[in-house]
């Protein structure tokens, strides 16, 4: 399992979970999903309509000019069961208290409360840091964050004006230079094929950082980022000799490949 | 050498007899019971009709009757008719005793279907084991008459009683061949008896000899030839003028009988143990899921009666996590019959979990999510699988089924990059329903002699849906998406509802045989009952026509 968490602080605290918060239960705690993105490789096309350009690992010059990709849900997702209790007596406790990890699209128990549904569309010529929604839950053990892109549906947030994102998870329109060339290509990909990450928030066989299994009365919110790269987008695609579907599948894959999540606690306010 | 018609036609028995997958291994004790006395039967029948011809043939050689009595022959004007009544008599008693073996057993469930030519006008289609001892009859007599000919020539010379090369030709030769027969018969009837008690698994009896009984029997008959002298020979229309050739030819003979009537007794695939585990694929040099998961396992056999597949429910390919469930590795076993029977009434499959597997060992639920995201939506129109149609939840499982993901040239990372197989082409076998019925691609043949290939579609159709003709879910209202679906008995873009997804569609009876029934099966043109896979709900099985074994799914 990749590796891929830049832990700050824990994301959780007590380990008992799933009943209704009581008189002596701890507060909820928020959680803030944010979207953001890295772009240390890619420059900003110097051209009147914008955009932005990266020369990928096969020296293909990729300039893009128009692109939205959809960001499907975002969650954090419960340890299993034995590593969230200090103990085999407190393990079964939070069994029999605790909600069960919801597995989706078979639980017949609860849905994540941890989880960001909404489809979000993001604009890839203008990228930027934004908060993808707030979720309250009862403080629970997270070890993992788990990041979906699939397609949108009418219900979408920021469902562009110009062109049709529903029923599609991605789109990209630009150009490519192939090495040696001096003419631009133009390409078009779109797909509604979906790709997601499921992130560790520590190391893989170790168990929870500290700081997720103690609980933090002082922890109101916590803030998972999940990060993207925009310098990475097109390694390994051979433009000349790709499909449109082959690129777009790549171009999913290495999003994915490069997203990592960052967890950080605070306090209320 | 003469290798008549009834050779080709009792090899074309060892193809046609096969319904869907024959039994291979052990069976049920009723049909184990049917099957020993069909064997017992068959060797007796064949020894006395055999017995008798040489008879003939020696009183005619004896000038005892005329010079062309029709020997091999036995409904022939000139055949004796004592040996006539004997062998009518005989033929009378194999009806008689298969019929109260059997009593309990279907033919089809031994693998009986239709009786080839030239004996298809005895028994055309073998619905009853009447039928099947008529064609055994009739297959026993030619492949006798084949043997007598052989060994004999069409017209044996006229030597008297005490001539060396009369002795030579029905007491060294024919009767030694005959005793050989009866010798393997008898073998491989013991060797069956032991496959079908689950006793062995997978020796294929119709060319085993572990104990080397069947060698030792050819040795006797060589040795019982070599009687015989070249002067001997040369007086004779036998099948060969030499000692070695005769003994060559004399045993060449021998086994082509007893392998027509073991045929009989247990019909054969040409190819293959019979086995439906000989569908599942060899994982071997799949490429995995990717790093970090571990190889994907599978193990499937024939044992007792049942089908047994084990599998780590690793996908062979690059795992694409689009849920929240980890990919890890849950060792699962999957139980079907080996010898499926269509029930009197169709069951339902379950609501929740595993409902069939794919012949990569990966578990196939049925076309429908649990009550979250989308309360019991369809998977597919609602776009939260990966590209070979599956996902995690406990365990990586499919909703529907795509053919580059499931054979053994798609063992790759990225097998939905891969071409889509070809429509003129017959699709493979892709998986198992727990009942024990194979599950195929999308694409069939429309005839026996598969003169043309059509899709196989769902009888299916969505009635919940709003509007068609969509190209967007942008059309559609809150709660419904563009997907296709089957409507009306066409392909067709629809707007329809994400969820309940077995109340939004419904079977209806469609005339046009490429229209599957509403288990999404049908039989085929050999007349096997089988599933396919189709492109519109419910992508795989609708219900099991026939009696399944249960494996952890919830109704």
């Amino acid at each position: 399992m990749r590796i891929a968490a830049l832990v700050g602080l824990a994301a959780a605290s007590s380990l008992l979970s799933g009943c209704a918060p009581t008189s002596g239960s701890p507060p909820p705690t928020e959680i803030r999903y944010e979207l953001g993105w890295r772009a240390q490789g890619a420059s900003d096309a110097a051209s009147a309509s914008g955009g932005w350009q990266v020369t990928n690992d096969l020296g293909y010059r990729v300039r893009v000019e128009r692109g939205y990709v959809v960001s499907r849900s975002m969650e954090l997702v419960e340890c299993p069961r034995d590593a969230r209790a200090p103990s085999a007596a407190l393990a079964w406790l939070a069994g029999a208290l605790g909600p069960s990890l919801a597995h989706a699209g078979h639980s017949s128990l609860q849905p994540n409360p941890a989880a960001i549904t909404t489809p979000l569309v993001e604009s890839l010529t203008a990228p930027r840091q934004l908060v993808a929604g707030r979720v309250a839950v009862v403080p629970q053990a997270y070890c993992r964050a788990h990041y979906l892109v699939a397609r949108a549906e009418r219900d979408a947030r920021d469902l562009p004006a110009d062109v049709d994102m529903v029923g599609k998870s991605l789109l990209l329109e630009g150009s490519y230079l192939a090495p040696g060339a001096t003419d631009p290509v133009a390409f078009r990909v779109a797909t509604s094929t979906a790709n997601g990450a499921l992130l560790d928030l520590a190391a893989p066989g170790a168990p929870p950082s500290p700081g997720s299994r103690a609980y933090d009365g002082a922890a109101g919110v916590v803030r998972v980022t999940i990060e993207r790269d925009r310098a990475h987008l097109f390694d390994g695609i051979g433009f000349a000799s790709a499909s449109e579907q082959d690129v777009a599948r790549r171009v999913l894959g290495n999003l994915i490949a490069h997203t990592r999540v960052a967890v950080v606690a605070g306090p209320r306010g | 050498m003469v290798r008549s018609r009834h050779r080709r036609a009792a090899l074309a028995a060892a193809i046609l007899l096969v319904a869907g997958r024959a039994a291979f291994a052990a069976v049920d004790d009723d049909a184990a019971r049917c099957r020993s006395a069909i064997a017992l039967q068959a060797t007796s029948f064949a020894d006395t009709v055999l017995r008798h011809m040489i008879t003939c043939e020696q009183g005619r050689m004896r000038a005892a009757f005329a010079a062309d009595a029709a020997c091999s022959d036995p409904d022939a004007a000139g055949f004796p008719a004592n040996g006539a009544a004997v062998i009518e008599s005989a033929t009378s008693a194999l009806a008689s005793r298969i019929a109260r073996a059997c009593a309990d057993v279907s033919p089809s469930e031994l693998g009986y279907t239709a009786c080839p030519p030239p004996c298809d006008g005895s028994a055309s289609s073998l619905a009853s084991f009447a039928d099947v001892a008529s064609c055994l009859a009739c297959t026993v007599r030619g492949a006798s008459s084949d043997a007598i000919v052989e060994l004999f020539g069409t017209t044996p010379p006229v030597l008297g009683r005490s001539s060396a090369a009369e002795r030579c030709q029905t007491r060294f030769v024919a009767a030694s061949v005959r005793s050989y027969v009866r010798a393997v018969l008898r073998i491989r009837k013991l060797c069956q008896a032991k496959e079908d008690a689950g006793v062995t698994a997978g020796v294929d009896c119709a060319t085993a000899d572990a104990t080397g009984a069947i060698a030792a029997a050819g040795a006797r008959l060589t040795a019982a030839v070599a009687r015989c002298s070249a002067a001997d020979l040369a007086l004779l229309t036998s099948c060969a003028s030499s000692v070695a050739g005769e003994q060559s030819c004399a045993r060449a003979a021998g086994d082509a009988m007893a392998d027509d009537v073991f045929a009989l007794v247990r019909p054969q695939a040409v190819t293959g143990s019979g086995c439906a585990a000989d569908d599942f694929l060899d994982l071997s040099g799949a490429p995995g899921a990717g790093a970090g998961y571990p190889a994907p396992a599978l193990a499937a056999s024939c044992t007792a009666g049942e089908v047994v597949v084990t599998s780590n429910s690793i996908p062979p390919y690059t795992f694409v996590q689009t849920t929240p469930n980890a990919l890890v590795a849950n060792q699962a076993t999957y139980r079907f019959p080996q010898s499926p029977v269509v029930a009197a009434s169709t069951t339902s499959i379950p609501l929740l979990g595993v409902a069939a597997v794919a012949v990569n060992g990966l578990p196939i639920f049925g076309p429908n999510e649990a009550q979250f995201p989308d309360p019991f939506g369809d998977p597919v129109a609602n776009a939260i699988l990966d590209e070979c149609l599956g996902h995690t939840a406990f365990a990586y499982h499919y909703h529907a089924l795509r053919v580059q993901c499931l054979t053994q040239a798609g063992l790759v990372a990225e097998p939905w990059t891969l071409a889509d197989p070809p429509s003129d082409e017959p699709s493979p076998v892709i998986g198992y329903a727990f009942d024990g019925f194979p599950i195929y691609g999308p694409y069939g043949c429309s005839d026996a002699a598969c003169s043309t290939v059509v899709e196989h579609l769902s009888s299916w159709d969505n009635v919940g849906y709003e509007s068609l003709d969509c190209t967007s879910s942008a059309q559609c209202s809150a709660d419904f998406t563009c997907a296709p679906s089957m409507i009306d008995g066409a392909a067709r873009n629809a707007c329809v509802p994400t969820t309940y997804a077995w109340t939004n569609n419904a079977y209806r009876a469609k005339a046009d045989a490429r229209y599957l029934d509403q288990c999404n099966g049908h039989y085929g043109p050999g007349g096997d009952y089988h599933y396919h896979a189709t492109s519109t709900f419910p992508y795989v099985l609708g219900c099991y026509r026939g009696t399944p074994t249960s494996n952890g799914g919830q109704p």
